[in-house]
């Protein structure tokens, strides 16, 4: 017995709103599993690609990652201002360049950016946060004010590691910590993180 | 109507296009490569064949079946295969009158390239999700407070945890079938609940082969989704919307 089915080779982040999943009439073409057998540049010369092979599959892996990361935010759009949005497109568009790649680091983490993303959405800071990267992979805001800085690093299953720096009378305190996303407003709530968050 | 609401709910909206009769491959490839200049990214979409029988399953690779195409934003999708273009557009969603501009436009590249063969289907489906913030100490709420489709359940099995309803009705003015998905879904967002809210309707009768007939036709059913959508609402998931 044969069976045609369509199918997505592609792992998708494991979280986030798999919308393309849902059975349905109109979008069956993008419904559908489909293979995701490579993502490719159609301006890409194809005699190029054997020596190339290694550039190439960097390229193709930072572009994948960049490319989820992107739907990724698309599935919470509507809750992210225009502004802040298209900030963070250009960051990732930078943190993901392959002309600054180092070879040895990993792309961009799915799950780590949907923390980044389930992070943001809930703590809402009114100020956008530096970006960075692990070499595994994982992402990192960083917010500094004066000589005050706080650090978070998203991993997985809203994870969140967190250092924070901060100078007042008493001098110099520092902390840092590991917690679930949804308790960091309380976990930083005796730094007075608006100190970060508003502009 | 999408428009008058701050934060649509809507996360993906598809217009597809479906021919009687589909092309060959040679022409997918070629009209993949023409929406090269709208939609930089491709991926090449590839059929998989399961074979089931006595010594185990089977894959086997059947070959190309079109190209995904999406802008740099990843938030413009174009699907070419051999019978159908899909147009989608995924959040943020820009209004009627800039998506249905998109639509054109790609519909008369592609007619061009497909020599204007007749249609089998034309369609548009809206997925919304109302994301609903849980209250103080609270995890859990009533779907029926948000959205008024769902299942007709006795008290006599307790509290709701998850649904999907699927419903398929016609409308006679559009001599076309309306299909309704809802239920619970995953909220991409912490503390909150999530309801899918999908309208598809499509028509497979009586198709359009005129430029200005068919986008009239997409016009009138861009108005029913809107009114259906504002039917399956409460006050309150407006107000999420604001």
């Amino acid at each position: 017995m044969s069976t045609r089915f369509s199918v997505v080779s592609k792992p998708r982040p494991a979280s986030g709103f798999p919308l393309t999943e849902i059975p349905g009439s109109t979008s069956g073409a993008i419904s559908e599993k489909l293979v995701q057998d490579r993502y490719r540049s159609l301006s890409q010369s194809v005699s190029d690609a054997p020596k190339k092979e290694s550039a190439a599959t960097l390229e193709q892996k930072l572009f994948d990652a960049l490319v989820n990361a992107k739907v990724s935010t698309s599935h919470v759009a509507m809750h992210l201002e225009n502004e802040w949005r298209q900030r963070l497109f250009r960051q990732l568009d930078s943190l993901m360049a392959i002309e600054d790649w180092d070879a040895s680091d990993a792309p961009l983490e799915g799950n780590s950016f949907s923390t980044f993303l389930r992070t943001i959405l809930f703590l809402r800071p009114k100020r956008a946060p530096g970006l960075g990267m692990t070499s595994t992979g994982e992402i990192v805001a960083a917010w500094t004010r004066d000589q005050d800085r706080l650090t978070m690093e998203f991993g997985n299953a809203d994870q969140v590691r967190w250092t924070l720096s901060r100078v007042d009378s008493g001098g110099r305190e520092r902390a840092a910590g590991e917690t679930y996303a949804d308790r960091m407003e309380q976990v930083l709530a005796p730094y007075f993180p608006d100190r970060w968050f508003e502009r | 109507m999408e428009n008058n609401y701050g934060r649509p709910p809507i996360t993906e909206a598809v217009v597809e296009f479906r021919l009687l009769a589909p092309v060959d491959a040679n022409l997918v490839q070629r009209i993949g490569t023409s929406f090269n200049s709208f939609y930089p990214r491709s991926e090449d979409l590839q059929e998989i064949e399961f074979q089931i029988g006595p010594a185990g399953a089977q894959t086997r690779r059947t070959g190309l079946v079109g190209f995904k195409r999406t802008n740099v934003d990843a938030n413009e999708i174009v699907v070419i295969k051999a019978g159908s273009l899909n147009i989608a557009q995924l959040a943020p969603y820009p209004g009627w009158d800039h998506f249905i501009e998109r639509v054109r436009r790609d519909w008369k590249l592609w007619r061009s390239k497909t020599n204007y063969r007749d249609l089998a289907r034309i369609g548009v489906r809206f997925l919304n999700r109302i994301d609903i913030p849980h209250g103080a100490g609270e995890v859990t709420f009533v779907p029926k407070d948000y959205v008024l489709v769902g299942p007709a359940i006795p008290e006599a099995f307790g509290d709701l945890k998850a649904y999907h309803v699927n419903a398929v009705l016609r409308s006679e003015d559009l001599r076309a079938d309306v299909t309704l998905n809802s239920g619970t879904v995953e909220s991409p967002l912490l503390k909150h609940s999530s309801l899918l809210l999908d309208i598809d309707i499509g028509r497979i009768e009586d198709m359009p082969k005129k430029e200005d007939d068919i986008f009239e036709f997409l016009e009138a059913v861009r108005l029913e989704k809107n009114r259906l959508f504002e039917a399956c609402l409460t006050e309150d998931s407006r107000k999420l919307f604001l």
